[in-house]
């Protein structure tokens, strides 16, 4: 696996990553205003990703599986290819990323499309409404087969900033 | 959770070690590791075998969860693993089978010999890379929507024959003749159909490919014959599997299975293991499912087979010869078997993830052809090392539940791998070696030969444990990448 963090809108945090980016090495181009640094293990592709609110780490997962199934890919900007709505519902926080993330998956799969940009029309612990941006590609650089429930979770820190854990079979 | 430690395993024969039942208190069963103690120490190093003992968790689970050579750490089940569950009431866990189903090996073999065509191999590797689309989001030849899709889904490799792909005396040589009779198309999602709608005749990306080999070397004389292998003589293995209609399969089930398993009362150390009774209606559901999006990728590597004939025509014309078909092996599936368990016959669902059939002499499963023998079984290696043919033995229903290894195992992951290797480089040093590779760079630094174990330490464990023996060995003249 390969472990990924993403980190975003926290300047300090940003400095701290750059430091260890000498330290560990390994890195992928990332979305702007996030760190990627991805870590050596056996199989698959394993994202850590922080965000100062729920919703922001929500944006901030979506953001880091488009990275990987295309590097850069949330960098590009211009209009946008197509729009889809969303609502996705769920037991717990955890397995409402993982419905997410799968689901978004599935439509990049079926209209070949990147998605990096979403607003929310609603956010909770079990629910998900929200509105898909999206851009068509020609091609992916990575192929995620699922999203796994592998060692997920979501969780939120002393500091009051949210961090979840997702294992993708590559 | 505690992590397993060598001390906690204890050995039962050189090649077979196990963790007891007693390791943790909610294991129905024992571990079982199929392993010398070279590959046992390996292993060790990830977290396989923690994964190995949360499946000897699953409700249901008859004698031991096993582990083959190959293993390495995956999600629910470690890659590599087998479990068999009592049929009707024991658990269907997707987590066992994972998320790329019947993804699985087929080897076809030409009348050539390695000098006959290593003068043509460049030609040859780039006929079949304009022949097959490869990689991500690349789309096939064949588009199927609606009722043709469901037909796929019902027939497997059979509908490849019926549209011209392959000859009829194809499918006795797959296993399970192509096709799982209890599929439900109505039960695989729309998503899942627009997912697959153009993917048959594709190889995908990550580990899968269509390698040109030679057989290097013959181990058993009379098996090979009965095989039609010969030494020098070129073989092409392809490797693929159920594409992203598979893939959806999985997800779809695996999120309903999540929402269903409270009712059944089961709880599991994992959620990635999430199981449901297979008599239970989402158990059902799921078998009905899986066996359709298996047939989808025995369609696949049918119609994969037929387009690589068609390079080979074009670059050698008539002197070519056929590629006939040795053998089509599943490596991630589920399927209801009979074995002996506490000294009875049991139908049991037996679980392969990361793991071949490998059934002996005489079983009614294989073809008449090979009945004498055993089951042809497919390991592929690296793109620069090797690969075998390995026939099926008895001890495998004995030991294994006739489950055999599927390939060398992953050691490096991608990262690592692409860090220490130049993929322009070790292109040029495998052309050197007679060895062309199509691919992009990144497909090829990520399967690059240090990023396996090796094959030779895996199968030779395999053949001293008696579960199969080595037929034949094959070294790539020519590799195409998804």
């Amino acid at each position: 696996m390969n472990v990924i963090q993403a980190y975003s809108g926290n300047k300090r945090k940003t400095t701290v990553q750059a430091r260890n980016r000498k330290r560990l090495g390994s890195y992928v181009k990332s979305p702007k205003g996030m760190d990627i640094r991805v870590l050596p293990h056996t199989a698959d592709v394993e994202i850590k990703v922080h965000g100062i609110t729920y919703k922001k780490l929500f944006e901030n997962n979506l953001k880091a599986m488009s990275n990987i199934l295309k590097e850069g890919c949330c960098d590009m900007k211009g209009h946008f290819d197509c729009l889809i709505k969303l609502n996705i519902t769920a037991t717990d926080p955890t397995n409402l990323l993982v419905d997410f993330l799968s689901e978004i998956l599935s439509l990049t799969y079926v209209q070949k499309a990147l998605f990096c940009n979403i607003y929310f029309s609603e956010l909770s612990n079990t629910k998900i409404d929200a509105q898909l941006y999206g851009k068509w590609i020609d091609g992916f650089d990575e192929e995620i087969k699922g999203v796994t429930y592998h060692e997920a979770y979501v969780k939120r820190n002393e500091d009051g900033t949210w961090e979840s854990h997702i294992i993708f079979d590559i | 959770m505690k992590k397993v430690r060598k001390a906690d395993i204890r050995k039962i024969e050189d090649y077979l070690w196990e963790i007891p039942k007693s390791f943790r208190q909610d294991m129905h069963v024992p571990a079982r590791i199929l392993a010398n103690e070279t590959l046992l120490n390996d292993i060790l190093d990830d977290r396989s075998l923690n994964q190995l003992v949360n499946v000897a968790c699953l409700p249901g689970i008859k004698e031991a969860s096993l582990v083959m050579p190959d293993v390495h750490e995956g999600y629910g089940f470690p890659i590599g693993g087998v479990a068999a569950t009592a049929h009707p009431e024991g658990a269907i866990s997707p987590g066992g089978i994972g998320y790329d189903i019947n993804c699985g090996v087929r080897l076809q073999v030409s009348r050539l010999q390695r000098q006959e065509v290593e003068n043509h191999l460049e030609k040859l590797s780039k006929e079949l890379n304009a022949q097959i689309p490869s990689g991500m989001g690349k789309s096939g030849h064949v588009r199927v929507y609606g009722d043709e899709m469901n037909e796929v889904l019902i027939k497997g490799a059979k509908w490849a024959v019926e549209h011209g792909y392959g000859s009829k005396e194809d499918l006795q040589y797959i296993e399970s003749n192509g096709r799982l009779s209890f599929a439900d198309p109505t039960l695989v999602s729309i998503m899942a159909k627009n997912r697959g709608a153009d993917q048959l005749g594709t190889l995908g990306s990550g580990n899968h490919f269509v390698e040109v080999d030679y057989v290097e070397k013959i181990y058993d004389d009379d098996i090979a014959q009965t095989y039609g292998l010969r030494e020098g003589q070129v073989v092409v293995l392809i490797h693929t599997g159920s594409r992203g209609l598979g893939h959806q399969v999985a997800t779809d089930y695996i999120r309903s299975m999540m929402r269903a398993m409270p009712k059944y009362g089961i709880q599991i150390p994992d959620r990635e293991l999430t199981c449901v009774p297979f008599n239970s209606e989402e158990g059902q559901d799921y078998f009905k499912a899986m066996c359709a999006a298996a047939n989808f990728a025995w369609c696949n590597r049918q119609i994969i087979a037929a387009e690589v004939a068609d390079a080979w025509e074009t670059v050698f014309g008539e002197d070519g010869g056929e590629l006939r078909l040795l053998y089509d092996v599943a490596h991630n599936i589920a399927k209801i078997e009979t074995h002996t368990i506490e000294n009875r016959p049991q139908k049991v669902i037996v679980h392969r993830k990361g793991a071949t059939r490998a059934f002996g002499p005489g079983s009614d499963e294989i073809p008449q052809a090979y009945a004498k023998v055993g089951q042809p079984v497919i390991i592929p290696g690296s793109m620069g090392t090797c690969s075998y043919v390995l026939a099926g033995a008895a001890k495998s229903e004995e030991m294994t539940f006739g489950s055999c290894c599927h390939g060398a195992g992953r050691r490096l992951s991608r990262t690592a791998v692409k860090k220490q290797v130049n993929a322009p480089v070790l292109k040029q040093e495998l052309k050197e070696k007679g060895i062309f590779v199509e691919g992009s760079y990144r497909g090829i630094a990520e399967e690059a030969p240090m990023a396996y174990k090796d094959v030779n330490l895996v199968v030779d464990t395999v053949e001293t444990s008696g579960i199969a023996k080595k037929v034949a060995k094959l070294k790539p003249m020519a590799v195409i990448k998804g």
